[in-house]
């Protein structure tokens, strides 16, 4: 093949057959004939959960499952019904991009992925369930507006978004010239790093409050002001900005109705 | 005519011919003519040299001298003999006249440049200048680069680096619009519309603005467009938030922000 483009398709169908209990989970194993560090794997659930665990394998193990099983169904006349389950999951690998693609619609489906400890991650749940990621070192970036998202034992840099869900990110290591963002809506956010970091902090709660056990060092800045009629002046800056130790990469924190939490490793 | 009478008199003038009331006519003749005083007193001084130099008639024994050069140079000719007293006398150097005028423009460039060195820092501030423009045009083209990586860390990076430019040229404005437009991301367009904000005075940021509120699903970029428009004083916004507030499913915060953003506008 010109192109290294492999397609991995597996589709499940239950068929006719009259079984007792309907397979309700699916596995997908993905081969990466990319072994460099610099892998992404971007995957959009439309309605359910993302588990992400770094491990030590070389392939990607994905395990897609029905949240709410279907049981069999009794239509009447001593007839059953048979649900047409099915689980329509596909993962294409071009160089060192994995696409997954989940095309069973209206159904929650949840999956739970093994994946090779250093990759990069594009997250998306647009319904119904939240976002986990485990042990895994790259870039991360995370959007899931109706539910949680939970990062764990990370490295690297993130840059999450939630509307109404909580945003708890735990990191071992951060990547020293990489800026980051945490924004939720109505959720509260809490983040925790390493002591040693050095950043820049953007942080603003509009009604909730900001906690932290850090040393920040407040920065003064320039406020910026709009001039408007030549005559009335306004200041569009409303940001707590600090330095953690010598001052580094932007992190931009920020909710609305909720608390906002940095914490230190 | 007159002008041939003026030739002589200067020439008597400079042979002290004439007595002094002539003398005086014919310098102020030559004033009007436009030959100062002071040029035909260098015209004396030269003359005097010149008498000077030339002490009369050449005597015989320098005749007989000369002759007998003459014939001594007609004689080397003939015969073909190599002129090795006068080179070893005095050494010349015969250069290609091409590579003289090039060593003349080069010193006239070396010139050039020695003296726009010393010459204070008018230049060096012109030179410094073209030099942070450029780096400046690198700058934008990078930022600009980095706006359309697929990475959302480097379009941040580059959201960012816009903020270390004073003044954002119309490029620059248009990309950061177009990320809070379409970006995929909305910590990015969120990022955006914070570095856009700088620049809020420039009626094309606002136009910008206005136009971007219906293309925004995001509750945090909603509220702070509400906020912005609100400290603008922009009324041309208070339509586009009435048609968002059309949406039943609208966030509430969202809903109480646009509605006192329009009370106040309208």
């Amino acid at each position: 093949m010109s192109m290294f483009k492999k397609i991995i398709t597996a589709v499940l169908l239950s068929s006719g057959i009259i079984i007792q209990t309907f397979c309700q989970s699916e596995q997908l194993i993905v081969n990466l004939s990319d072994q460099s560090s610099n892998r992404l794997l971007a995957f959009e659930n439309p309605k359910g959960s993302i588990k992400i665990t770094g491990y030590d394998g070389s392939v990607i193990v994905v395990t897609a499952s029905l949240r709410f099983p279907e049981t069999e169904k009794i239509a009447g006349n001593g007839l059953r019904k048979i649900e047409q389950n099915s689980l329509d999951i596909e993962a294409e690998v071009n160089g060192n991009n994995v696409t997954l693609t989940c095309r069973t619609t209206g159904k929650t489906v949840d999956f739970d992925i093994k994946i090779p400890g250093n990759f990069s991650l594009k997250l998306k749940s647009l319904d119904n369930g939240k976002v986990d990621v485990i042990n895994v070192s790259g870039e991360i970036e995370i959007e899931n507006g109706n539910g949680n998202i939970s990062l764990e034992n990370v490295s690297g840099s993130a840059i999450l978004s939630s509307i109404y869900g909580n945003i708890n990110a735990v990191f071992r290591e951060v990547k020293h010239d990489s800026p980051m963002i945490f924004t939720s809506f109505e959720g509260d956010i809490t983040i925790t790093l390493p002591e040693t970091i050095n950043a820049r902090l953007k942080i603003k709660s509009e009604k909730g409050e900001i906690l932290t056990d850090f040393n920040i060092k407040p920065i003064k800045r320039q406020p910026v002001v709009t001039n408007v009629d030549q005559s009335k002046v306004y200041s569009l800056e409303n940001w707590v900005v600090g330095s953690i130790n010598e001052g580094g990469p932007e992190y931009v924190i920020k909710s609305y109705n909720g608390n906002v939490t940095l914490k230190k490793k | 005519m007159k002008r041939r009478k003026l030739k002589e008199k200067i020439y008597d003038l400079l042979n002290h011919k004439q007595n002094r009331n002539e003398e005086e006519e014919v310098i102020n003749e030559l004033g009007i003519s436009g030959i100062s005083k002071e040029e035909v007193d260098s015209l004396h001084n030269i003359k005097n040299n010149l008498d000077k130099v030339f002490p009369g008639e050449p005597t015989k024994r320098m005749d007989r001298r000369f002759y007998a050069m003459l014939e001594d140079e007609k004689r080397k000719l003939l015969l073909g003999e190599p002129d090795f007293g006068t080179t070893a006398n005095t050494p010349r150097f015969t250069l290609n006249p091409w590579i003289s005028i090039a060593a003349g423009i080069t010193l006239f460039i070396l010139g050039w440049f020695t003296s726009a060195w010393f010459s204070g820092t008018s230049n060096g501030d012109v030179q410094l200048a073209n030099l942070s423009g450029e780096v400046k045009d690198l700058k934008e083209t990078l930022v600009l680069t980095m706006m359309k990586q697929t990475s959302a860390v480097e379009r941040i990076k580059a959201v960012n680096m816009v903020s270390e430019f004073e003044q954002a040229n119309s490029r620059v404005i248009e990309s950061l619009l177009r990320i809070l437009n379409t970006d995929s991301n909305e910590n990015v367009r969120l990022l955006s519309l914070e570095a856009l904000i700088r620049y809020a005075d420039n009626p094309e940021v606002r136009e910008g603005l206005i136009a971007s509120i219906l293309n925004q699903t995001s509750p945090m970029i909603q509220i702070r467009l509400a906020e912005v428009m609100v400290a603008l004083n922009e009324k041309r916004a208070a339509t586009e938030f009435q048609k968002i507030l059309e949406d039943a499913n609208l966030n509430y915060s969202v809903r109480s922000k646009m509605n006192s953003a329009v009370v106040t506008l309208l």
